[in-house]
């Protein structure tokens, strides 16, 4: 289990702002393996969430070079860029991000459109997919019916409907009460137990705890890196 | 292929919620989709019924018979010009007609005047009354319906006779059998031969109240000073030219105009009414498609606005497609779906509407209108057209949307 999924080597980000470039990353060298269970911390302003971008797909670097399971990343065009995103990457967010005027079902559903499944081959993945966030009772509601907790399952289920290499959550809990974050979290762990790798951006401490490896990131660079396997 | 079905589908789910989520703001946006489509399937429905009724009652004038009468047909305002000519008469008939040849071309007088016609206590004013000889049922493609037409020896001992139109039959005799019957025109007796087959009517003409007697017992029951016009119809179609210089050179002859004097007649004949006609529907046509083409362009100007409104407004919901997979040609492809389903429904309003506007027409006026078949799938294809030009920039700036920032778009 030590083959290497995200493979990012002197990853620099510079944002040409007004008259002053803004050099979010600097330099950044990071390995992680399938299967790994990694949160990155770091004040806001930091550059973990360009950090997370990069990784995501959402945002390619200024230089350095970035492999996703061999994939050279940093020379994909746009389109390439959304296949990515579409096969190998799950995102969770703060906000959920779900659209407010699909039921869970169609939500959950939505990848699976982008990569072309018929109806009958989607809606049976994405029963699934709900299921395993045991959520499918609450499949026909929209998000506005739904308790945060609830809705940031269903955003689970959507990052989960693919199969995706890497699993990203930006604040998982942020918008959660303590009681429902910690449910998350246990959800969290159970993915990884069951094989799936996860990458976290938060600033709690007790969330980060959660995973087996923590990397701080300050100034655009990686201060601190605990616990590589 | 499949793949962009699925795609495709999903874009008019998502454009159909959307619209209906702004139902007001939909249709408002289409209003200039609406009236263009209207402006141009109107017209055309107009101009279409128009065409029907006219190519088919045009042809009561018989596109292969030309007519010489004092007047021009289109005279652009000269009229002044031929008051002076002299009066055709039925000597120029005779000389024109024993001097062509009967196989080639058909000559008949032609003269009328309105009278009263009275049977029994019915009575008809302003009746046309035509003086008619044995060529003119040849000449006017007559089809007798009851009865007969005249044989040579009544027209030549101009005998009261009178054949009716079936709409004199109608009115006068109550659908009666009129044959044998006899009538008054003017005080004088006619017997009743025959009755003309229905003709129909068009633009307010009835083509079915006209009486036919004897050219001979016309002028002597109504007087003999007065202008005819002379109808020859010609054979075969190819020959029209030729008959028809050879009719000028004759009139001419016989008028003893000495060469480079003008015609002091006109030789009038179908197409010239037909061209008049083409260029007045012509024009008709330029005027539609003119006011349909600005309503169309502010209509789509329209249309780009609210695109371009909905695209901000939906710039979350694009950042989140994105990130789960959307392409930028999805993420265009689903706003120009959009666009084109908002200009299909007003295409749509507008033939439906367009529709009632031709009962509309057809019940007020004496016009014909009908859908023609070709209009249809133009108004589809115009609000298809406008549709697709004026979604391109606002699908364009969806696409282009930067997804991060559209995440974080509140």
């Amino acid at each position: 289990m030590k083959d290497i999924l995200i493979d990012l080597r002197q990853i620099s980000k510079v944002y040409d702002t007004d008259k002053v470039p803004v050099h979010a990353l600097r330099n950044v060298d990071l390995q992680i393996n399938h299967n790994e269970y990694v949160s990155i911390m770091g004040p806001s302003g930091s550059g973990k969430s360009t950090l997370m971008n990069i990784i995501g797909c959402l945002d390619t670097p200024s230089e350095g070079s970035y492999l996703l399971e061999g994939a050279e990343v940093h020379t994909m065009d746009d389109n390439t860029l959304a296949r990515i995103r579409n096969k190998k990457i799950g995102f969770v967010f703060q906000t959920f991000n779900l659209l407010p005027r699909a039921s869970a079902l169609h939500n959950v559903e939505l990848p699976l459109i982008y990569s072309g499944l018929s109806s009958q081959e989607r809606k049976k993945r994405a029963e699934e997919a709900l299921d395993r966030v045991k959520l499918s009772h609450r499949k026909d509601h929209n998000p506005n019916e739904l308790s945060g907790g609830q809705r940031q399952r269903v955003a689970i289920a959507r990052a989960l409907v693919n199969d995706p290499s890497l699993l990203l959550a930006d604040e998982p809990t942020g918008n959660l009460d303590s009681e429902t974050g910690a449910d998350i979290m246990k959800l969290f762990d159970e993915l990884h137990n069951n094989g799936n790798t996860i990458l976290m951006v938060t600033h709690e401490e007790h969330i980060a705890a959660h995973a087996k490896r923590t990397i701080h990131i300050l100034d655009g660079q990686i201060a601190q890196d605990k616990g590589v396997e | 292929m499949l793949a962009w079905l699925i795609k495709l589908k999903e874009n008019i789910m998502i454009a159909v919620k959307a619209l209906k989520q702004h139902k007001m703001r939909s249709v408002l946006t289409t209003l200039g989709i609406i009236i263009g489509v209207l402006t141009v399937v109107s017209v055309a429905s107009i101009i279409s019924g128009l065409n029907k009724g006219f190519k088919d009652k045009l042809s009561f004038l018989g596109s292969n018979t030309l007519y010489i009468q004092k007047y021009p047909w289109m005279t652009h305002g000269e009229w002044y010009k031929y008051r002076n000519r002299p009066d055709l008469t039925m000597n120029n008939y005779e000389y024109l007609r024993d001097h062509t040849n009967s196989e080639q071309v058909v000559i008949a007088p032609s003269v009328s005047s309105h009278r009263e016609v009275k049977f029994d206590g019915n009575s008809l004013t302003d009746v046309p009354i035509n003086g008619v000889t044995k060529e003119s049922e040849i000449v006017s493609n007559m089809v007798i319906d009851e009865g007969r037409f005249f044989t040579n020896l009544e027209i030549d001992r101009r005998k009261n006779r009178v054949v009716i139109g079936y709409a004199i039959k109608e009115k006068l005799f109550e659908n009666k059998d009129p044959i044998g019957i006899r009538i008054r025109i003017d005080g004088n007796s006619f017997y009743v031969i025959g009755v003309m087959e229905k003709k129909g009517k068009f633009l307010g003409n009835n083509f079915d109240i006209n009486a036919y007697i004897p050219v001979g017992s016309f002028f002597k029951n109504f007087g003999y000073h007065r202008s005819i016009s002379i109808e020859a119809k010609v054979m075969d179609a190819a020959n029209l030219k030729p008959v028809k210089e050879k009719l000028r050179y004759l009139m001419r002859f016989a008028r003893g105009l000495k060469p480079g004097v003008e015609d002091n007649f006109s030789i009038n004949q179908q197409e010239t009414i037909q061209q008049q006609y083409d260029s007045l529907t012509s024009g008709l046509y330029t005027a539609a498609i003119g006011i349909g083409t600005l309503a169309l362009l502010v209509g789509g100007i329209g249309i780009m606005n609210i695109m371009l409104v909905s695209v901000t407004e939906r710039q979350k919901e694009i950042g989140i497609r994105k990130s789960i997979g959307a392409t930028n040609r999805i993420i265009s492809f689903q706003f120009l779906v959009e666009s084109i389903i908002i200009c299909s429904l007003g295409g749509m309003i507008a033939l439906l509407l367009s529709y009632f506007v031709a009962i509309g027409i057809q019940a007020v006026t004496p016009f014909p209108a009908s859908i023609p078949l070709w209009s249809i799938f133009m108004g589809l294809g115009f609000s298809w057209f406008v549709g697709i030009f004026f979604g391109l920039y606002p699908a364009h700036q969806a696409a282009k949307l930067d997804p991060i920032e559209s995440l974080h778009y509140e």
